[in-house]
């Protein structure tokens, strides 16, 4: 078989262990794998467009440069996470950028910026009206996700997005189980006041 | 949803509403030149087999392993020198015919070299002569005042870098 079917079908520590082996295809397939996931997590974070990318590029490049340093008894993905949710939580701290804006970053002052910024919500085979619909709920589910915290965000994404159990999420953001069992019944019942009008 | 570890909810966690609502939520792309502006900047290692190659080259060269391979090239010269010496001392004679031998192959090819490019360059000048419609007067003079230029230029040549060298043996002194 083929080392590109072989990609497709590998386990990510066998797709690792290639890629230390010098294969740039391997490099190649874990990028394809985990830039969806990512970029998501990243852009629902900081909610900008361009430092979402750019944040993304870091976390793939210090995740790829230090492949050496990982350690295959931990989960890959937990691993390239847990990075990626650092660098989103730092740029938090530095911008403290508080308020969505589906429409663009709160500094964006050009039309380009505030293009380039703005939340784009996938482009589903839907009638212009229940792709109105869709978008607009999807924009206030998005804008009620932006008014948690940080913390809060980051566990419900990871939870009920990505899909994670607690105790790796525990793992990956470093903080203890109980903690981040409270953040997401937090964030949920949060989320549940918030949205409360669209079950009217 | 990560397709690689998805944890189903627990009872606890269940909440239709809740679940409907975050299951709206779209995936996010990229840029499309994402994939390639992350490979510009991940150094890809050397592929595994020159890898081994570079560590079992550089495990030859580590510790007491580095002087026993600088002591090893040190004395298989020291070895390959003596031989020579004791070539030359003890079978001068031999040593000297093959020497000659090689030396007046080498002298006689040379010679052989020699002849054939000036009787090229003779051959070419008087075919020169005979297409201008020169006389044989005039090619000797063309070849006099040659000979002149070449000289008188090498003579400013000698006498500007004699100049030189006295100016920098003055500023050395100095």
């Amino acid at each position: 078989m083929a080392l590109s079917e072989q990609l497709v079908t590998a386990t990510d520590q066998e797709v690792v262990q290639w890629a230390r082996e010098g294969q740039e295809r391997a490099y190649r397939e874990l990028v394809r794998r985990y830039q969806r996931p990512i970029f998501s997590l990243i852009y629902r974070m900081v909610r900008d467009r361009e430092r979402a990318e750019d944040l993304t590029q870091e976390t793939f490049v210090k995740v790829l440069n230090a492949l050496d340093s990982y350690r295959p008894e931990y989960k890959f993905s937990s691993w390239i996470f847990k990075i990626a949710n650092n660098a989103a939580i730092d740029q938090l701290r530095r911008k403290e950028l508080d308020t969505l804006s589906l429409d663009g970053a709160p500094d964006a002052t050009t039309s380009d910026r505030r293009e380039g910024t703005s939340i784009q919500l996938a482009d589903g085979a839907e009638s212009p009206l229940q792709e109105l619909e869709a978008r607009e709920l999807g924009s206030q589910i998005e804008r009620a996700i932006a008014q948690l915290r940080p913390q809060y965000r980051s566990c419900i994404l990871l939870r009920h997005v990505e899909g994670y159990a607690y105790e790796e999420i525990a793992e990956m953001l470093e903080l203890p189980l109980g903690t981040v069992k409270t953040y997401i019944h937090r964030a949920r019942v949060e989320l549940r006041t918030m949205l409360e009008p669209l079950q009217e | 949803m990560n397709q690689h570890s998805v944890t189903p909810l627990t009872p606890a966690e269940e909440d239709p509403v809740i679940d409907k609502w975050l299951a709206l939520l779209p995936e996010f792309v990229p840029g499309p030149h994402f994939e390639d502006a992350v490979m510009a900047r991940v150094r890809v290692p050397a592929p595994s087999w020159v890898l081994a190659v570079q560590g079992a080259t550089r495990a030859l060269f580590v510790g007491k392993r580095a002087w026993m391979w600088a002591g090893g090239l040190a004395a298989s010269s020291a070895v390959s020198i003596a031989a020579m010496v004791t070539l030359f001392v003890t079978h001068w004679v031999q040593v000297e015919t093959a020497w000659s031998l090689l030396a007046g192959g080498i002298m006689i090819e040379a010679w052989r070299a020699a002849v054939a490019l000036t009787v090229r360059a003779v051959s070419a000048g008087f075919a020169m002569n005979a297409f201008w419609g020169l006389n044989y007067q005039a090619f000797v003079l063309a070849g006099l005042a040659g000979g002149l230029v070449t000289g008188f230029s090498l003579w400013g040549l000698y006498r500007m870098l004699r100049i030189d060298t006295e100016r920098i043996s003055l500023n050395a002194s100095r």
